[in-house]
């Protein structure tokens, strides 16, 4: 079985950390792994991808939340893909820098839409909160055993089971202090390298 | 009243929507942009908007304007057809391209972290989709949509509806004239 990373990034953070952690789990299970970077197929069009898809049994999307839904270059990957990703599984794994993870909900009902229209077999998403930022430098372990126990669902061809689910959701620090330490990191970053503060206005005339 | 319609429909088609909010293009106070037809780079998440240029995007184009008139506008109307229950690629780039518009900073917003708001005032939110073929699980993902996006661009008022594409035009009208009565904006 073949298995191809939908990177759904621009940048290279949490989303692909994410990605490549399930990845790496689905390699163990005897997977051959590939990846693309969605936001290329802006410039090279998005034949590569699509072959890269036809080769491919199973599709992981790997995406940042944007605006309470995919990001754009996503969202364009996937009306590529609408009608060329017939009878490939599919799952996702979403994250937020909210510290709820609730705020994927949307999103991934939309990954799930979109297995849908494209006739591929949705095999669940998971839902991360807090970001790159509480990932820490090597992944967690509570991610990684929820990658984990995804990878072996996913390579019998299985539903990722809602234990993997509920690990992957789970709060790494509490809210209240994901709250004060993330505020205080932001002020501090823009006074010493904001060139104006925090609230200003520019666009307003 | 500033009008601002974002039209999110890809080049090659269109809609019986998108030809009554055509027709509004005559009013001065209303300015349509055709997303489209716009070359907007698509945002790079490297949070300059919120850390080290506040309020602005350092990708200097089309972007950039569309933010500036966004917050300048008393409503904003955004057209695209529901994809996968969610916006086009097409409106979406533009979208990405609004969180200059809002703080880095979170705080407790109807008892859920949301980032803080930058300006005093934001547009009403007028959100339509269109469906050429009728899905009821599409609809309900677009509405929740639209229900999340105002919480997080804090709109005066809002509304959004998802139009079919076999409605006769009379019927048309009239629902986008209530969609947008709903949210105190009259075109």
């Amino acid at each position: 079985m073949r298995v191809l990373l939908l990177m759904g990034s621009p940048r290279e953070g949490a989303s692909l950390r994410l990605g490549r952690a399930l990845m790496a789990s689905l390699k163990e299970q005897g997977l051959a792994t590939e990846e693309y970077y969605l936001v290329q197929g802006l410039t090279q069009g998005w034949g590569k991808l699509e072959s890269a898809v036809r080769q491919a049994d199973l599709l992981i999307l790997s995406s940042p939340l944007y605006v309470d839904s995919l990001p754009a270059p996503t969202i364009a990957a996937l009306e590529a893909l609408a009608d060329n990703a017939a009878g490939k599984r599919m799952a996702a794994i979403l994250n937020c820098g909210f510290p709820e993870p609730f705020h994927n909900t949307t999103a991934l009902k939309i990954c799930r839409q979109f297995a849908r229209r494209a006739g591929c077999t949705w095999l669940g998403g998971m839902s991360l909160s807090m970001g790159g930022f509480s990932l820490g430098k090597g992944l967690s372990r509570r991610v990684r055993i929820s990658m984990k126990l995804a990878a072996q669902a996913l390579a019998r061809g299985e539903a990722i089971p809602d234990r993997a689910v509920h690990l992957a959701a789970r709060k790494p620090i509490p809210k209240w202090l994901y709250l004060l330490v993330l505020n205080g990191v932001f002020r501090r970053v823009v006074r010493k390298h904001g060139k104006a503060p925090i609230d200003a206005q520019p666009y307003f005339h | 009243m500033n009008i601002l319609i974002l039209d999110g429909f890809p080049e090659n088609s269109s809609s019986k929507l998108q030809a009554l909010l055509l027709e509004a293009q005559a009013d001065p106070g209303v300015e349509y942009i055709s997303l489209a037809k716009t070359a907007i780079k698509h945002c790079k998440g490297c949070f300059s908007c919120w850390l080290i240029t506040p309020g602005e995007c350092v990708i200097q184009d089309a972007g950039n304007d569309v933010a500036r008139k966004y917050i300048n506008s008393d409503a904003v109307i955004l057209l695209t057809p529901v994809t996968f229950g969610g916006y086009s690629s097409v409106l979406k780039k533009a979208l990405d391209r609004m969180i200059p518009n809002i703080c880095g900073l979170f705080t407790e917003y109807q008892g859920e972290t949301h980032h803080v708001r930058r300006y005093p005032k934001y547009p009403a939110l007028v959100i339509l989709g269109v469906q050429n073929t009728a899905d009821k699980e599409g609809a309900e993902i677009f509405y929740e949509l639209a229900r999340r996006n105002s919480l997080n661009l804090y709109p005066t008022a809002m509304a959004s509806h998802v139009f079919s594409e076999a409605t006769e035009m009379e019927q048309l009208r009239s629902g986008l004239k209530s969609a947008l009565a709903q949210a105190g904006v009259s075109l």
